[in-house]
């Protein structure tokens, strides 16, 4: 397997080898998103997430996510990871087909050229928008929403409730994404006691 | 700005060849950018392009169809400084067609300047939307109709369809009214600009933005060359 480590990550704000997140008192966050207008196509993940700037450093998922490239797709064509977690691009193709990484946005690197039974390892430091692309073939694009924390929950499907358990007691800031972006982007201030449970709406408005 | 926008049409033409255009009026220069879109190194140029380089949803089995960088079209070009006037050559109308496919890739939009149409070609009603910060639409456009949007907020849209999710364009609202909209090997000039230092930025479908601090002094011509491609990226070739 050919490693490529091509991000630095160690300028994350919580990102770091020790573990405070793990043994902080912790609390919920319940909500429901609060959309000021219908949305008629597709219901899209909408990502509600938690930062600070404080906020306890935590080790990232030792699991890496995995993105296929076969049939010229990216699979999944869209996931979300958490700062400083390993993604594995592995082109899955059946047939001799190279493919080929680069992500635009919060993170902007090239990944390299790979053939069919290659992966290359990458590490996304900065949060945010990562939109992947190949250049090779035209048709092949996908997105990871890269949290700035652990504290976060996709809301998709037809219900809007969400639920962000093991959240570290303290001031929050909760902002969202959007995977197709309709409406603004929320933000509002959360406070979390240990032991219980904080109730918000977020409202989406145009 | 009759003179401007004479010349702004020479970039849509896409010359070959550097435009034969007059020199800048007195006490103003001029900026000429060769605009190429290149693959990334190791990325061969496709042996025929069935469908030009537009963005939907793939054919059955056309998956795997390459990206012509010789045949990009849609490459946004604008100028940015304090020093510019206001009343710059962007166009005062811009327009996307939706049909089977998106016939554009990438829409380029003055702040505030550039009217956006969007037309309908399908048979059924479509809704498109897009938002950014703080702007955004979203349309609901009936069979064969049109309707016009604008954008007053400088940055980067992306138009999706609820329809047809594989539809989508980005949409870059420039933060001048000194804007072009040019193809791969094509020039966009910019002319009677008053002497002074601008941020110049080239941004083309699917590629990292590329941009510059150029310097334009009276009764002067300047060229740049620009190239929109992969390999700006920093991994195995290092951003220039």
């Amino acid at each position: 397997m050919r490693t490529l480590i091509a991000s630095l990550v160690l300028f994350s704000p919580a990102f770091a080898q020790d573990n405070a997140w793990k043994d902080a008192p912790k609390g919920t966050v319940k909500g429901t998103l609060a959309f000021s207008n219908p949305r008629p196509g597709p219901r899209q993940p909408v990502v509600v997430y938690l930062e600070r700037a404080d906020a306890p450093t935590f080790a990232p998922p030792a699991d890496p996510l995995t993105i296929r490239q076969k049939d010229a797709k990216f699979d999944p064509s869209f996931a979300v990871i958490v700062v400083g977690q390993k993604v594995v691009f592995d082109n899955n193709e059946s047939q001799n087909i190279d493919h080929n990484v680069y992500t635009l946005g919060a993170d902007e690197t090239d990944y390299g050229i790979f053939g069919a039974g290659k992966k290359v390892t990458a590490v996304f430091a900065k949060p945010g928008e990562v939109r992947l692309y190949c250049s090779v073939h035209k048709f092949m694009d996908g997105k990871i929403f890269v949290a700035p924390t652990p504290a976060f929950a996709v809301v998709e499907g037809e219900s809007d409730a969400f639920t962000i358990d093991g959240v570290p007691a303290g001031a929050w800031t909760l902002r969202t994404y959007q995977r197709a972006k309709r409406f603004h982007d929320a933000e509002l201030k959360v406070d979390v006691a240990a032991g219980k449970a904080a109730t918000v709406t977020v409202e989406m408005k145009r | 700005m009759r003179r401007a926008a004479a010349l702004a049409a020479l970039l849509a033409a896409g010359c070959s060849g550097p435009p034969d255009v007059p020199p800048p009026p007195p006490g103003t220069g001029q900026l000429l950018v060769h605009v190429v879109a290149r693959p990334r190194d190791g990325v061969s140029a496709p042996a025929s392009t069935s469908s030009g380089y537009g963005r939907s949803a793939p054919a059955p089995g056309a998956q795997f169809e390459r990206v012509d960088y010789g045949s990009m079209k849609d490459i946004a070009v604008w100028l940015a400084g304090a020093t510019l006037p206001p009343d710059g050559p962007a166009p005062r109308t811009e327009r996307l067609r939706v049909g089977k496919l998106l016939d554009r890739d990438l829409v380029l939009l003055a702040a505030g300047r550039t009217r956006l149409e969007i037309a309908n070609e399908r048979a059924s009603a479509v809704t498109v939307f897009c938002a950014g910060e703080r702007d955004g639409f979203e349309l609901d456009i009936p069979p064969g109709q049109t309707r016009e949007a604008a954008l007053r907020e400088p940055g980067r849209y992306e138009l999706l369809c609820d329809q047809d999710p594989s539809l989508r364009a980005t949409i870059v609202v420039a933060p001048s009214a000194w804007t072009a909209t040019v193809r791969s090997g094509g020039w966009a000039v910019f002319d009677a600009l008053p002497p002074g230092s601008y941020t110049l930025t080239v941004a083309a479908p699917r590629l990292p933005p590329w941009d510059r601090t150029v310097t334009v002094a009276a009764d002067r011509r300047e060229t740049v060359e620009a190239t929109a491609t992969v390999g700006l990226l920093a991994g195995p070739k290092r951003r220039p």
